[in-house]
């Protein structure tokens, strides 16, 4: 059982400056190299301006204060056990590179289930003009007994 | 000025899917998913790594599977920007060979423009690696 007393921890705040070719590399690790994420020419024709990050590249931006979480030393969740369940993403903007974005999140819940403890993680992503960029919440579920001491 | 939007909220009914799209993974694609999002956790990358930990090979990141996902809602809509809200639970793992469908359908046209829709990713045999998915779109 993960200990309840770590439900509130904060991580964070996280600085992330997005990188244009970091944006375009994870948009052809993602099999979707669209022209609005990796072509400037064409996305200058657009209302973006420039190209844009793909929503999912939040996994990049919006998850690390999550990873923080999973290797907290007093927190000591067990890695082996543990599986991602869910992940939610909520987006308020678009992420253009050169943004300067600070993440910052805290540990949502611990509950149990069964045989299984729920460690849900939620964090936010506000970028350099203090705008909200992304909410998100992610669901980790550590099997057989959640703390690794 | 080019428009990235291809869908009008008055065109889409409850009920309806959108169009699937397929993908068969394999361990490059890992790899490579692997460097370009940072998440070098080896069950993805070494297949001894994965053996240990009793599965039979590496497998996707859950995280990769889902940005597919997402790819196959803003190929419908046009604009990735008018993707809202996603969310999935990640389930069955998808193995080197596994050939995965990506799909989706509309369930409700809620006020402001905004469309909700069940999101899934399913293997051949027919396990579902992506459950209970969840997206909401804005549509002009």
């Amino acid at each position: 059982m993960v200990d309840h007393k770590w439900i509130g921890k904060t991580y964070g705040p996280l600085k992330y400056e997005v990188g244009r070719e970091k944006m375009k590399e994870y948009a052809y690790a993602c099999k979707d190299p669209r022209d609005i994420y990796v072509n400037e020419e064409f996305a200058a024709q657009t209302k973006y301006g420039d190209i844009i990050a793909m929503p999912n590249f939040a996994a990049v931006y919006g998850l690390r204060g999550a990873g923080h979480m999973l290797v907290d030393p007093e927190v000591k969740l067990n890695l082996i056990m543990l599986v991602h369940g869910a992940q939610e993403f909520e987006w308020y903007g678009v992420v253009k590179p050169g943004d300067v974005l600070t993440e910052t999140g805290k540990i949502a819940d611990i509950y149990e289930k069964g045989n299984l403890d729920f460690v849900i993680y939620e964090g936010e992503v506000h970028n350099q003009k203090g705008e909200l960029v992304l909410k998100a919440r992610s669901t980790f579920i550590i099997t057989g007994g959640g703390s690794g001491s | 000025m080019i428009e990235l939007r291809k869908l009008k909220y008055d065109e889409v009914n409850v009920g309806d899917e959108i169009p699937s799209y397929q993908n068969t993974w394999d361990k490059m694609t890992g790899i490579i998913y692997a460097g370009a999002s940072g998440d070098f956790n080896p069950i993805h990358v070494d297949p001894d790594i994965a053996k240990l930990s009793g599965q039979p090979n590496v497998f996707a990141h859950g995280l990769f599977n889902m940005a597919l996902l997402g790819r196959t809602i803003i190929d419908w809509i046009g604009d990735p920007g008018d993707l809202k809200k996603f969310s999935v639970q990640f389930r069955a793992r998808v193995f080197p060979g596994d050939t995965v469908t990506f799909k989706g359908r509309v369930v409700e046209k809620m006020e402001g423009n905004m469309v909700r829709l069940e999101v899934w990713a399913e293997k051949e045999n027919g396990e579902l690696c992506l459950k209970n998915g969840e997206a909401v779109v804005y549509l002009p």
